[in-house]
């Protein structure tokens, strides 16, 4: 490799020096927003507006409370993509780290990142109300959820506990049903 | 006022950096808002097992094509070979035993696609002693198995290691559908080609399977003519029921959450029509046999949302067998050479990926080992005159760090160094800088090192006595490339590409002829290429949707700056699917290759290919038909061969066509509901 001759180096240093600036002083200045990135998260937050839409609770709802619990980053984001939309005419709030009087008000439970005896204390908690408890954990719908949005693979399925449905009174359509696998009692104890 | 000094610019440009990335960390992620996508569309959307490599499309430092399952059925690609040829800058040549891809003006003769690195579900399926990327009839995994092909043009050595030279071709299987149920299809097409497939998804609790298998067998060409052989004594040069081409594939995939364990075993022989390595023509003992075969095993462990290890252990065997007729061998009038290889290795990966803030790395770890390497030649009821057995070791680290210090900007370094017990070390650089002026634009400058190990057929295969043998040593090639990408989304159904690009290939490993005439692989002086190409790809809501590309390629010899062998200077291509309301789809493909020499430098003319594929939507939820004709014009074209075919070209067939029909059974829910 050729050295540039000894007289081109002062403007070649001075070249340097402004693109070295130029980058020192704009970039700070740049807006911070990244752009969307279609992530895992995003899905399953769509999944959740979509079990709003395909799920029927019992008696008359103008507003959905969907409550989150766990310490995963689920809260946060289903806070900022589902609170405040319509789903079949009501109006969804999301109530993060949701505390024991808020879950009396829950009509979905979204359990995120808890540990077996946490998800045990919660479903006990969520007791024999027509709450619709939805997690992502593989073990969910086997400890005694409803609707698991369990990842296999690239993508995401849904595992589905009828007998626990049925017993809040709460019904799933056939196009849900139809892309779940539905988990049997049976199946459930393995 | 005192002038800043370089090193002050850059400490402060660097510091105020790390201070802005800390600000970006501990901002909120903007999630994207996907509730208006219907419960099917979600339940089709992958998440990309690859996410640590490509967590966003937009960022991925190299240019990247993706095939999708639905394209191959309505443009009716056979082969992988077939799919490849679409993508920009890519073509391929066919010598009637196996097809070899050529990208961006470079495809060298004598090896077998070495510079292209072929992935099925991130799992490397280049062979062990070849190196080769079979994309024919010979590529082990049926074609409607596919559920998708990402084709990244440029090096990829930084992640992915040896071979990663050219392109790196990564196959994505279908998963396991969502019920239990079968499909069986069954094909006929030219040459008296008829094809039975079955694939299964068998369900049980959390365990999902994909089963297949597959049989194919084709008489080839009836008649074949090469004016080479154009003689009374050698049937004046035509070939009778010399092509036969046939494959046996089984495949299986069973998956439990983040568990996977997949396997797949192809065998596919062949009868070389052309007396290839000057064996005896119109001999039908001329042909070639690959079995590909692999048990793979991996887990994925999300420790959070932002942090996940993939880890995969894994088997890959290989054998061929390949036989050649030869005249008036040690006083026998006809004696049959026999050349055998057998690999056996042994493999663990793991792979970490975490974001930090706004930033993501991905580090991670390989570790080969051989338990066989064998290389066999003899004739039949001689003695071998070459028994090479050997045990291979290779390893390497690997790491890659993308940071992103705005909206605007963002940067990816990685690197990869790789370790063989046949050579030493090799290190492998890939730097990327991306700008984005909008959300629909980017423009990225990326350069890249990347290299191929020498192989064992490079260093220990010989022909008879190889005179060279004791005084070899092969060093890797490797390659330098640089890439300016600008990208456009006019809006969201229309997007634009275009890259101008710079290759360097040093130290080519390429086949030497000795003064005997025997053969041997020795490094040489490498070639230049430089080139641009552009592709927009287009769709409509109503089902119409369109690809089109051009590639201008200049490569040439370092020493002489001679035009290298089988590069067309122009690409062009075109793929589009339109809606027949109710009826199906039609799929066009127009391929132009511009014309191109030979290893003699021979002038190979340009082609020009139409192809067309019919396309039904499903007939009662249960029947799909789908009738294609290739080279629709019947128009006559040739690839370049290699030294090791007497024709300059080899001639490729005319007008052929293919159908389909496929069944779809499923058994009706057993359901409590």
């Amino acid at each position: 490799m050729s050295r540039a001759p000894q007289e081109d180096r002062p403007a070649i240093r001075s070249r340097w020096r402004a693109v070295a600036l130029w980058l020192a002083v704009l970039l700070p200045l740049l807006p911070c927003r990244l752009p969307g990135q279609q992530d895992e998260r995003a899905v399953r937050a769509a999944f959740v507006f979509n079990l709003t839409k395909y799920v029927s609770w019992p008696g008359e709802h103008r507003r959905l409370v969907i409550g989150v619990v766990g310490d995963g980053e689920m809260g946060a984001v289903l806070k900022q993509v589902l609170d405040g939309k319509l789903s079949e005419g009501r109006r969804i709030a999301v109530v993060q780290h949701a505390v024991d009087a808020e879950l009396n008000e829950c009509d979905l439970l979204y359990v995120n990142n808890v540990s077996p005896a946490q998800l045990r204390s919660i479903l006990a908690r969520a007791g024999k109300r027509a709450v619709l408890t939805v997690g992502d954990s593989d073990r969910f719908v086997r400890a005694g959820g409803m609707v698991g949005l369990i990842r296999s693979g690239d993508q995401i399925e849904i595992e589905v506990n009828l007998q626990e449905l049925r017993s809040r009174q709460l019904n799933m359509s056939s196009r849900l049903l139809n892309l779940a696998t539905v988990v049997s009692p049976a199946e459930g104890g393995r | 006022m005192r002038p800043i000094s370089i090193r002050a610019a850059c400490l402060l440009f660097g510091l105020m950096t790390v201070l802005f990335a800390g600000r970006l960390g501990a901002q909120e992620a903007v999630v994207p808002d996907l509730t208006g996508m219907s419960l099917e569309d979600l339940s089709a959307v992958h998440l990309s097992t690859a996410s640590r490599h490509l967590e966003d499309p937009r960022k991925a430092p190299t240019p990247v094509t993706v095939i999708t399952r639905e394209e191959i059925a309505r443009y009716g690609w056979r082969t992988l070979g077939d799919i490849l040829r679409s993508v920009t800058g890519f073509y391929t040549a066919y010598d009637r035993t196996y097809t070899y891809a050529g990208v961006r003006g470079f495809l060298q003769s004598g090896d077998y696609n070495a510079r292209i690195l072929l992935l099925i579900d991130g799992h490397r399926t280049n062979d062990n002693i070849y190196d080769s990327a079979l994309i024919g009839t010979e590529f082990p995994l049926d074609v409607d198995l596919i559920d998708r092909v990402e084709v990244a043009r440029g090096p990829g050595s930084s992640l992915f290691g040896t071979n990663a030279e050219l392109a790196v071709v990564n196959v994505f299987t279908r998963q396991p559908d969502r019920r239990t149920g079968a499909e069986t299809t069954a094909g006929g097409e030219a040459f008296a080609g008829r094809t039975s497939e079955v694939r299964a998804t068998l369900r049980a609790g959390r365990f999902a399977g994909l089963f297949s298998g597959s049989l194919f067998r084709s008489n080839g060409a009836h008649r074949l003519y090469f004016p080479e052989y154009d003689a009374p004594e050698s049937n004046n040069g035509i070939a009778t029921n010399l092509d036969g081409d046939r494959y046996d594939h089984a495949f299986g995939m069973v998956r439990s959450g983040q568990f996977r364990l997949e396997g797949l075993l192809g065998r596919r022989s062949k009868i070389v029509p052309n007396a290839s390595y000057a064996t005896i023509f119109g001999d039908s003992a001329n042909r070639s046999i690959d079995t590909v075969g692999f048990l793979d095993a991996s887990f994925s462990h999300d420790f959070s949302s932002r942090a996940q290890l993939d880890v995969r252990g894994y088997y890959d065997a290989y054998r061929f067998f390949g036989s050649y007729p030869y005249a008036e061998v040690n006083g026998a009038a006809r004696a049959v050479q026999i050349n055998d290889a057998a690999s056996d290795v042994l493999g663990l990966e793991a792979v970490w990926g975490e974001k930090l803030g706004q930033h993501r790395v991905v580090g991670g770890f390989a570790a080969e080992h051989s338990l066989r390497i064998h290389q066999r030649n003899y004739y039949v009821g001689s003695a071998p005159y070459l028994n090479d057995n050997r045990t291979l070791d290779h390893d390497a680290f690997f790491g890659e760090a993308e940071l992103n210090p705005s909206a605007h900007f963002s940067f990816n370094a990685g690197g990869r160094v790789d370790w063989y017990n046949l050579f030493g070390t090799n290190l492998s650089p890939r730097l990327a800088a991306m700008y984005f002026p909008t959300k629909a634009t980017s423009l990225k400058y990326i350069f890249s090192h990347a290299f191929r190990a020498p192989d064992p057929y490079d260093e220990f295969y010989v022909d008879l006595v190889d005179s060279t043998a004791s005084t070899r040593s092969i060093e890797p090639e490797s390659i330098n490339t640089h890439t300016v990408l600008l990208e456009h989304a006019f809006n969201p159904r229309l997007h634009m590409a275009a890259a101008g690009f710079a290759n360097a290939l040093n130290d080519v490993i390429k086949e030497q002829v000795d003064a005997e005439g025997n053969t041997h692989f020795a490094n040489q002086a490498g070639d230049t290429g430089r080139g641009a190409e552009v592709e927009v790809v287009a769709e409509d809501a109503s089902g119409w949707r369109a690809r089109s590309s051009y590639t201008f390629a200049s490569t040439r010899q370092k020493p002489g700056h001679a035009r290298v062998m089988n590069s067309p200077a122009h690409l062009a291509k075109f793929n589009g699917v339109a809606s027949l309301a109710r009826a199906g789809y039609v799929g066009a493909e127009l391929l132009f290759n511009g014309p191109q020499s030979n290893y003699l430098g021979q002038r190979i003319g340009s082609s020009f290919l139409a192809n067309a594929t019919l396309t039904s939507r499903p007939i009662g939820n249960r029947f799909e038909i789908s009738a294609s004709c290739y080279n629709v014009f019947d128009r006559r074209w040739s690839t370049p061969t290699g030294p090791e075919v007497t024709a300059p070209a080899t001639v490729q067939d005319g007008r052929t066509w293919r159908f389909r029909l496929t069944y779809h059974y499923s058994p009706e829910r057993k359901s409590s509901r």
